[in-house]
């Protein structure tokens, strides 16, 4: 399969697990898994993309401290899309990941990004114009309440 | 805080390493909450942020930053509770030898000042005796803290206890 992937230096794609580990203190503790991030970077185009859930369940709210309530509640989805934003923001091309994965590094954390090729398909799809419109091409965010479509994703994710 | 010599063998890793317990089971840091706290708990911050400025002005900790301040929000109307980690820099990125000339730090808590806080903090650092300073920095074992830096922090730590109170503008 690896003719059908483009893999160059200015073309590459960072994905990264979002999770909420709901005790530090003790081993075994459950983690929840809250979305994945995306990062691809392409000649005269950024994007970001976060796919999460926008809700949780009564028993894995009853898993969350009262700060972590207060950050996550009523929807995740909110406060990480929020931070997605920062990210867009504050990062270099390609280094918002790595943003995100030091700011969030404890209970809430997103995991260290990871470099994959970028899919065949996107080579497809994407724009070969370096038109200054592209370059301004803002970050691209979606809610996914769809828990098993969230739970495929999360699984394809390293 | 377990200090841990991991050995040698990996010059990629770093040999003498400490290892402290988490605050709080689930930590959550500053910058990560700071914008959903309510009025009432910004306002309860200013004792805490003007304590520690004493303290950290004291052992020069100049490199703070959100994520060094871990946050934990509590239910029936209690303040919220902090703890300050990761002092890596402090006693030693400024302190080049004895009698080091360095003023107060910035605060990282966007709080105003609590002079009580600042008056009891400075007291209480003012009123160490030299022989607990000695006992605590000589319990490192001279393979984590050198001697001559270990003579640094003595001499910056000590002197600058009773002249915590000009620095931080008292």
């Amino acid at each position: 399969m690896a003719q059908l992937l483009d893999h160059t230096a200015d073309k590459t794609l960072f994905l990264s697990r979002i999770l909420l580990r709901t005790s530090l203190s003790k081993v075994g503790s459950p983690v929840l898994f809250l979305g994945g991030i995306a990062e691809l970077v392409w000649p005269g185009l950024r994007v970001l993309a976060l796919i999460a859930t926008d809700r949780l369940e009564a028993s894995q709210v009853a898993l969350l401290s009262e700060t972590t309530k207060r950050i996550l509640l009523p929807s995740p989805f909110d406060y990480l899309n929020a931070q997605l934003l920062e990210a867009w923001h504050q990062s270099p091309r390609g280094e918002a990941l790595n943003f995100l994965a030091a700011r969030h590094a404890m209970a809430l954390h997103f995991e260290t990004p990871v470099e994959r090729p970028v899919p065949w398909y996107l080579s497809m799809l994407l724009p070969r114009s370096k038109e200054p419109a592209l370059r301004e091409l803002r970050g691209v965010a979606a809610a996914v309440p769809n828990r098993p479509l969230l739970e495929s994703v999360l699984a394809a994710t390293p | 805080m377990t200090l841990w010599d991991r050995g040698g063998a990996d010059a990629a890793v770093e040999q003498h390493v400490a290892v402290s317990a988490w605050a709080f089971p689930q930590p959550i840091n500053w910058d990560q909450v700071q914008a959903r706290l309510n009025t009432e708990e910004r306002t309860s911050i200013g004792p805490v942020s003007s304590a520690m400025h004493v303290f950290e002005t004291w052992i020069s900790a100049g490199d703070r930053k959100g994520e060094h301040i871990l946050v934990e929000l509590r239910d029936g109307g209690r303040p919220p509770a902090f703890a300050f980690i990761d002092y890596a820099y402090s006693m030693s990125q400024v302190w080049g030898g004895p009698d080091a000339q360095t003023g107060a730090v910035q605060s990282v808590l966007p709080a105003g000042r609590d002079q009580g806080a600042l008056e009891t903090m400075a007291e209480a650092i003012a009123s160490i005796k030299n022989e607990v300073i000695d006992e605590i920095v000589t319990q490192i074992p001279v393979s984590f803290l050198p001697v001559d830096k270990r003579g640094t922090i003595l001499n910056n730590l000590i002197g600058r206890k009773c002249g915590i109170r000009g620095l931080v503008g008292l």
